[in-house]
């Protein structure tokens, strides 16, 4: 195999980074659907697949990071609304998932989860910002 | 369909594997620009009309019905 056979040219990287990123998704969704089985029908304790958790936030969150790093999202104005709505909806989606997917009933334990809920999104939405307030300036410069 | 990539280099007497080495890509993706169903990048673009002594426009501007009026 010469090197000119290992170099690929536009169209290729293009399908490559195509495949990969179809790819990427259905690992995501393999891992989600890992955890669901685990603890629906094999009934394990979330201790028990903490681990695959852990990779998939970091993963997700890692995504939004990169994205907004690299430009491929760029805010314009940082209107207040916006961020607040949100981040509320971060929150109400996040409240959800945990009480239909743990099956709480019990409000003192729902309340309890919205304030570990409500804590996370913050530090997630204000990371973000500043991500994307960083990388917005760094493509103003390089325009400039 | 790109005829006017195809006919100058049909002119040049290249074969599809020729250009491709001339312009460093696969020859798939000559015959994909050529049949319309890849989009070279300006670069590549650039590469090609280099190659063959001839303009962008040249090569790769479709004329329309509106602008022929």
């Amino acid at each position: 195999m010469n090197k000119s056979s290992l170099k690929l040219d536009e169209r290729q990287r293009q399908i490559v980074r195509q495949v990969t990123a179809v790819m990427y998704l259905f690992t995501i969704l393999y891992l989600a659907g890992a955890i669901f089985y685990r603890e629906h029908i094999l009934g394990q304790a979330s201790t028990e697949f903490d681990d695959i958790a852990i990779l998939l936030v970091i993963n997700v969150f890692g995504i939004g990071l990169a994205v907004l790093w690299a430009g491929g999202f760029v805010i314009e104005k940082f209107r207040l609304w916006i961020i607040g709505t949100v981040y509320l909806a971060w929150v109400v989606l996040g409240t959800l998932y945990t009480v239909l997917i743990r099956r709480i009933h019990d409000w003192s334990v729902i309340l309890e989860k919205i304030g570990i809920i409500s804590a996370i999104c913050a530090i997630v939405t204000i990371v973000y910002l500043g991500v994307a307030y960083l990388s917005r300036r760094r493509l103003n410069k390089n325009l400039e | 369909m790109n005829m006017k990539l195809k006919l100058a280099r049909v002119a040049k007497n290249w074969s599809q594997q020729e250009l491709a080495e001339r312009v460093e890509v696969t020859r798939q993706t000559i015959g994909l620009i050529e049949k319309g169903q890849f989009n070279p990048s300006l670069q590549l673009c650039i590469r090609i009309a280099r190659v063959f002594g001839k303009t962008l426009d040249q090569l790769f501007w479709e004329v329309n019905e509106n602008e022929q009026k």
